[in-house]
């Protein structure tokens, strides 16, 4: 059985035209899929709609959403909130804006972790040091001790992933991790990623527009266009033999680094 | 095709702010020439100073010393007035499409604006340019009356590249023009710019953080690092011929889309050093993994190593 | 041509009822006002001794007053005065708040520490007060109170404006305005004016509310319009002395002053959520 099948999604804004449209996929268990598109083709809201966190006027319409066996939608928004952090975590694109930047690092840390787990604070610190040093981060007492303006945008994302992962989260959800870093800094990110799957078996959906990190990471690809999923493969499918008209210019559409070249 | 005619030409130029008893140094002596109709490409990681130096080839921000001329004439130190006169031979095409446009000002007149104020032309003159100035780029001539929000950013990327256009600059900036863009308009955006700076052969930087796409518009490719150029490459050779440390993080970096996925990433350690405390020695160093005690010393100078290619190692990666 | 226009939501809906319903009855009260000679039933000064303290009948709509004078003519003719001043006054404290802001903004520097120290220290003292203290001292009289009131609320004017101009100014479409060669008087009357202009429109229609209650305030005081000039605060303090005998004198006056605030005050607030630029359709 798969970890998380969605089945015949549609997800509509006041009753308007959908901004999901009947799009169904499996996520097998300690697999990276990511969704990929161009702006406005649904994927954020798509993962929203998983973590049970629409925008205000924003309903699922349609269709099951089922976690490990269980119908997400037909839970009750309170049973939901204890689904979101244990079994299913998120990661934004800006964790620095999902924080708050009056509290230090370690208060916030603390705080997300006794949601879930009955700890004590020393207990709470420890847990929290050891998850951002498996994040590389060289020196988490420091780390733990700063407000979140004080790290760099690669800090801040790791602690992001760090404090979702804390919980051991079945799911974790990633809007667009990568798209506000730079690029050795994006390659962090990815490597943190990728090691969660690899080392802890951690099953992850990612929402990127950013085809070659979706590339480098992913196991299965579903590509949206216009609120509908227009193709779902293994990455192999999508990535070299894509049966859609749509994925193969998508694909080309990206700037290679062997590519040709518009300049003379 | 570049000529030999050097139109932009920048000397030792630095730039300093003071912040709290501190000094932030953002550009530290940055010195290059760029060709008639060559776009030059300037890729860096946020921070590096690529913007400022931007601003301050575009006249926006005032050099701290060095000298920046155009055509032969060094406008860094220009009275405002003549100054003001002197800016159309400079124009520029910023990263986000909406944030340069006034929210109340139909895209006609947003076009109309720099002949209007440098060439004193009627209005109506303008405006039935600026209708073939927006057919040209692509777009319906009635768009002259819509407002900015009703357009999308590729769109809107194409009457600011429009707007530009209308006066003829001898050098367009753009800074990250295609970077808040999907790849398929991104690349629209890329040949429509390629292609005016051909028919127009006028001089373009061409800042960007996406290196597969910079390398794709441009003739020659400048790595900054810290307010520094590190390496000045020819587009075609950067993969096979890039000598420094740092350009090679980089191209590690990318992620292609036809990547193997057994590959083991190439993380470069740590994060650039504050550019509030710059240490002695080569600004790469920390980070370096060809450092050498002369590297934390002496600071290596831009030299040229083959024809069109320069860097500033004592170490560079050999090939 | 086709516009794109996003549905409207349902608060923005809302907002839009709540702007009309006070849009109209701000212009009805303006237009009483305006033409309370055609609306009044009798001359607002002419006394009828045969009827001091008449209570409200069909003859006389809301009764009349000590010495007999028809209210419901008298508060035609008071809106004229009240409103007339509160118009005027929030007219000159606009203009001269917004030009002085947004030169100390645009213009910064020395000019623009002077102007703001200079309001800081107008700010520090309580308005009223001090719109009280200085019609003591100049005089009462409507060109008097006028003169003091806009010379104590002009810096709050000043003050927004100020700040929105320096929101405004390092946006990139000024930069991207003087690369297209445009001189500092065009950035200031094209790029930056008609962009801070909307967003005072809130504080305009709250400050005609406001500087109502502040007229009424001073001519319960008997600092106001002068008798006999009809006034809605000082029909208001005439009417205090006979509270028991006609509480008509008070409670008429007193409502049309509340009404007018509300209005104004409601269409301040819908304008504001009008133009509230995450639902805004232009």
């Amino acid at each position: 059985m798969s970890l998380l099948e969605v089945r015949h999604c549609t997800i509509r804004y006041q009753n308007g035209a959908p901004a999901v449209d009947d799009v169904s996929f499996n996520v097998e268990k300690g697999q990276i899929v990511s969704l990929v598109g161009e702006s406005g083709s649904g994927k954020t809201t798509m993962i929203r709609a998983i973590l049970g966190l629409l925008p205000p006027g924003g309903k699922v319409s349609d269709g099951e959403i089922i976690l490990d066996g269980h119908d997400l939608l037909k839970l009750s928004e309170h049973e939901m909130e204890a689904v979101r952090g244990k079994d299913i975590a998120m990661i934004f694109q800006d964790v620095g804006l999902s924080m708050d930047p009056v509290r230090t690092v370690k208060n916030q840390y603390i705080e997300a972790i006794k949601t879930h787990e009955s700890l004590n604070r020393k207990e709470c610190y420890d847990k929290a040091v050891d998850m951002l040093k498996r994040m590389h981060l060289t020196d988490p007492n420091r780390v733990m001790n700063s407000y979140p303006f004080e790290l760099s945008g690669g800090m801040k994302q790791r602690v992001g992933i760090a404090m979702g992962m804390t919980a051991q989260p079945k799911l974790l959800l990633a809007d667009e991790p990568t798209s506000a870093l730079d690029v050795t800094i994006q390659a962090q990110v990815v490597y943190e990623l990728k090691e969660l799957r690899d080392k802890y078996g951690a099953t992850i959906i990612l929402v990127t527009h950013n085809m070659g990190v979706a590339s480098y990471l992913s196991d299965c690809i579903g590509v949206m266009k216009m609120s509908k999923m227009v193709e779902f493969g293994t990455r192999d499918e999508i990535v070299f033999s894509p049966r859609m008209e749509y994925t193969r210019d998508l694909i080309e559409a990206v700037p290679k680094m062997g590519g040709a070249r518009f300049a003379k | 095709m570049p000529s030999n005619e050097i139109i932009l030409k920048v000397e030792d130029v630095y730039k300093k702010f003071p912040v709290k008893k501190r000094t932030l140094h953002a550009v530290s002596g940055i010195s290059f020439e760029l060709f008639r109709g060559e776009t030059l490409g300037l890729v860096g990681e946020s921070g590096c100073g690529k913007s400022t130096l931007a601003r301050m080839i575009a006249g926006s921000l005032p050099v701290t010393s060095g000298t920046i001329t155009l055509n032969g004439v060094d406008y860094t130190k220009m009275k405002p007035k003549e100054f003001r006169k002197f800016r159309r031979n400079i124009q520029m095409v910023f990263q986000d499409p909406l944030s340069s446009f006034s929210p109340r000002m139909k895209i006609g007149k947003y076009i109309c604006e720099p002949r209007i104020n440098y060439d004193r032309v009627s209005k109506e003159e303008a405006m039935k340019e600026a209708c073939v100035l927006l057919e040209k780029v692509g777009l319906p001539a009635d768009f002259a009356d819509r407002f900015p929000h009703e357009l999308s950013g590729g769109q809107l990327q194409r009457v600011a590249i429009a707007r530009a256009m209308a006066i003829d600059p001898r050098l367009l900036i753009c800074d990250e023009a295609t970077g808040a863009l999907d790849v398929s308009i991104q690349n629209q955006i890329a040949k429509l710019l390629v292609g005016f700076i051909e028919e127009k052969n006028m001089g373009c930087l061409f800042i960007g953080h996406d290196l597969a796409l910079v390398r794709s518009v441009t003739q020659r490719i400048a790595i900054m690092y810290l307010g520094r150029i590190v390496e000045l490459i020819n587009s075609e050779d950067l993969e096979k011929e890039c000598a420094h440390p740092y350009t090679q993080a980089l191209l590690g970096s990318v992620f292609d889309v036809y990547c193997d996925r057994s590959r083991p990433i190439a993380l470069l350690t740590g994060e650039p050093p504050s550019p509030l405390e710059l240490h002695e020695g080569c600004p790469f160093a920390v980070r370096c993994g060809n450092c050498t005690e002369r590297c934390t010393r002496e600071v290596p100078a831009l030299e040229e190593t083959a024809p069109g290619h320069s860097v500033a190692c004592f170490n560079p990666v050999s090939r | 041509m086709k516009k794109s226009r996003k549905p409207m939501t349902p608060s923005r809906r809302r907002a839009w009822i709540r702007f009309t319903i006070a849009l109209f009855f701000a212009v009805l009260f303006v237009c009483f006002a305006l033409f309370a000679s055609s609306f009044a039933r009798y001359d607002p000064l002419k006394t009828d001794y045969d009827n001091m303290l008449a209570a409200p009948s069909s003859r006389y709509w809301f009764g009349t007053d000590q010495l007999g004078r028809d209210i419901f003519s008298r508060i035609l003719y008071g809106g004229k005065t009240s409103l007339l001043i509160a118009f005027l006054v929030t007219g000159i404290v606009a203009t001269v708040g917004i030009f002085i802001g947004t030169a100390a903004g645009f213009l910064g520097g020395v000019f623009d520490g002077i102007l703001m120290r200079f309001c800081d220290m107008l700010m520090a003292f309580p308005g009223s007060i001090f719109t009280i203290a200085m019609v003591s001292f100049i005089g009462t009289g409507i060109p008097n109170l006028i003169l003091a009131m806009s010379l104590t609320s002009w810096t709050g004017f000043a003050r927004i404006s100020r700040s929105l101009v320096l929101s405004i100014k390092n946006n990139v479409y000024i930069e991207q305005a003087r690369m297209g060669g445009a001189s500092d008087w065009k950035i200031l009357f094209v790029y930056i004016i008609p962009n801070v202009l909307p967003s005072l429109l809130v504080n305009i229609f709250q400050s005609i509310g406001g500087k109502l209650l502040t007229i009424s305030g001073l001519s319960l005081l008997g600092l106001g319009s002068p008798p006999p000039t009809p006034e809605w605060g000082f029909m208001l303090s005439e009417g205090k002395n006979f509270m028991y005998q006609a509480p008509w004198m008070l409670v008429f006056p007193g409502l049309v002053i509340l009404i007018n605030v509300v209005i104004f005050n409601l269409l301040s607030d819908s304008i504001q959520d009008l133009m509230n630029p995450k639902e805004s359709t232009w």
